[in-house]
């Protein structure tokens, strides 16, 4: 096949195409090939054929520029010269202009890296464009989309380019098609490690999955309050995060049948306009086990297993993660050992000021400024050296104070709250659960006087995010 | 002197021979003729200039009428065409110069020239395409 027999022109300057055009089957002519066949036929003393074009009638065709094989033609079809929409099918790496302006075919070239085989979609208007490539065409993906009709830019010449196979990260770009010439879409796409789930399955987990837009304020417990977040995200309790992740690429895929935040899954693209987007994981990226939410989604419903593996990204832009639970523990010690252990104070000694308190007498509840999002829920706390058990906490507040405050009270006194402040039981000592804020030193002291007398043991340990612990070497004071 | 009829330059409805009068050696020999709109007055020689070799020319009346198509051989090409009394729209001629076969390649030339009896010569300023 040639150019001169995949296509004629009439007399009316109306280029047709011979046969449809065949993604994977037939290639396409670049602008430039139309136009240099339209001049060559333009340069015959009389027309022949089924191509109605010589020297008799008008020019044809013109380019903006010269003739470069290297470059994207931006063609005209001179006056009456037409191509319909079948036809150009059959172009690339170019544009074509006719109807003195009325319509223009601007071509569109995809770059990136990308899975073989990656299937294109592109939007126009919130629409899909009606495929006329192949899967295979991204290693070279080069088209023509129509642009403009009857004088008007197709939404403003607006495009989005997509490629969101399930079982592969998404892309997608916005592209403008009003400038005519050749535009390009960047894609980048990648095997997705976390899917595993066949799609029919993914179908079947999203079904019991609900998304639903709306303000909610939550609060993870974390110590930053409450936080806005536009949709929640909710499980069943039976599904795990992965699945979940798996569920909502799938929601977000070509494919997809699902409705997301009001507008198709296939297109869409974040929660709020305000939010950057997540194209390769529209609903968040999952990684080392954990499933990072994109903007706006708060998730409930969320396995006991997974408490800990997922992130939140509130609305206003702070990264939100559900608190950690640790614990102090010191071992090597024997029933009957006092250990203390609390904030080191950096000089070899243990941070006694760490507030300053008042309370009135026989109060139960005292109020300690600034206290610490890492004290724990219930313990101890030395007030002026008084040793207090309380049994709550609620914002500075620790609730339950035992003994109460002693008679006079206190005034604007030295107080801290250690970790442990207690005799052993057994081998070991654990300090009560309290939420992991940031690493600190612990100063812990081990001692007994009693029946199995030792030489007062003294070290200190690190509090991480997996919690502090350490071991006393009990040395007999005999 | 006697008086005859020349070659007159103004379109007349009919042909008519005009004799000689009196009674000398001209008499009644005719002495000149009227012509029809369609009849040329004479010839207008038309040249091109700064051709590029091998392209397609092309010489119309405006109405679209073949005058003459040729294939440039030389840089300046030479043609003879009918001129017709002022007024004749025979000859307003739009010339064409195109060379889209082979390379190097031309955007069309067109220009427009009126045929009057004498000579012209039109400098083609070609574009490469």
């Amino acid at each position: 096949m040639s150019i001169n027999t995949d296509f004629s022109i009439d007399g009316s300057g109306n280029i047709r195409q011979a046969t449809a055009f065949v993604p994977g089957t037939h290639s396409r002519y670049t602008t430039l090939e139309l136009h240099a066949w339209l001049q060559d036929l333009a340069d015959d003393s009389a027309s022949s054929g089924d191509d109605l074009v010589s020297i008799l009638g008008a020019n044809p065709s013109e380019l903006a520029g010269k003739r470069n094989v290297a470059r994207p033609m931006a063609l005209t079809l001179l006056p009456a010269m037409n191509l319909n929409d079948a036809t150009s099918q059959w172009f690339k790496f170019g544009s074509v202009e006719q109807g003195a302006g009325d319509a223009l075919y601007t071509g569109l070239k995809v770059l990136g890296t990308n899975v073989a085989n990656s299937p294109i979609y592109i939007t126009q208007a919130n629409a899909k464009i009606t495929k006329y490539w192949t899967d295979s065409d991204i290693a070279n993906f080069q088209i023509l989309v129509k642009a403009k009709a009857g004088g008007a830019l197709i939404d403003s010449g607006n495009i989005v380019v997509f490629s969101r196979k399930y079982g592969q990260t998404y892309s997608h770009f916005d592209a403008n098609l009003a400038a005519g010439g050749e535009q390009v879409a960047a894609i980048s796409t990648a095997v997705d490690g976390n899917i595993v789930l066949s799609a029919g399955a993914a179908e079947t987990i999203w079904n019991t999955i609900g998304v639903a837009t709306g303000d909610t304020n939550q609060d993870l417990g974390n110590g930053n309050g409450s936080k806005l977040y536009k949709g929640t995200i909710t499980l069943n309790g039976t599904t795990t995060l992965t699945q979940a992740y798996q569920a909502l690429m799938w929601a977000c895929s070509e494919a997809s049948t699902a409705t997301v935040a009001g507008v198709p899954g296939w297109r869409y693209r974040k929660l709020n306009a305000a939010y950057s987007e997540n194209a390769a994981t529209p609903m968040g990226n999952f990684a080392g086990g954990k499933f990072f939410l994109a903007q706006g989604w708060f998730i409930t419903g969320v396995m006991a297993a997974d408490l800990k593996n997922y992130q939140l990204i509130a609305h206003d832009g702070t990264l939100q993660s559900p608190p950690t639970s640790v614990q102090v523990q010191i071992a090597g010690v024997v029933s009957g050992d006092y250990v203390l252990v609390a904030r080191d104070d950096g000089s070899g000694g243990i941070l006694t000021s760490e507030y300053t308190v008042s309370a009135s007498a026989a109060a139960t509840t005292v109020t300690v400024p600034s206290l610490k999002t890492d004290t724990p829920s219930s313990g101890v706390i030395r007030i002026a050296g008084n040793r207090h058990t309380y049994s709550g906490k609620s914002g500075s507040d620790l609730t339950g104070l035992s003994p109460a405050v002693p008679g006079g009270g206190y005034s604007s006194v030295s107080a801290f709250v250690p970790y442990i402040d207690a005799v052993a039981s057994g081998t070991t000592i654990s300090s009560a659960s309290f939420q992991f804020s940031s690493n600190f030193t612990c100063r812990y002291r081990v001692r007994n006087g009693g029946g199995s007398p030792i030489v007062p043991f003294e070290s200190t340990l690190s509090v991480t995010e997996v919690g502090g612990s350490g071991t006393a070497v009990r040395n007999a004071d005999a | 002197m006697s008086s005859h009829w020349g070659f007159y330059p103004v379109a007349q409805p009919a042909v008519y021979s005009i004799a000689a009068a009196g009674i000398g050696p001209n008499a009644g020999a005719p002495t000149g003729r009227l012509r029809l709109p369609t009849d040329p007055i004479g010839t207008f020689t038309l040249t091109l200039t700064n051709l590029v070799v091998g392209s397609a020319i092309r010489v119309e009346t405006q109405a679209g009428a073949l005058v003459e198509y040729r294939v440039a051989d030389a840089a300046s090409e030479v043609f003879s065409v009918p001129a017709y009394a002022p007024g004749n729209a025979a000859n307003d001629l739009r010339i064409k110069v195109r060379k889209g076969t082979a390379a190097p390649f031309y955007v069309p030339y067109e220009t427009l020239t009126t045929a009057t009896v004498g000579s012209a010569s039109i400098y083609v300023s070609q574009i490469p395409d």
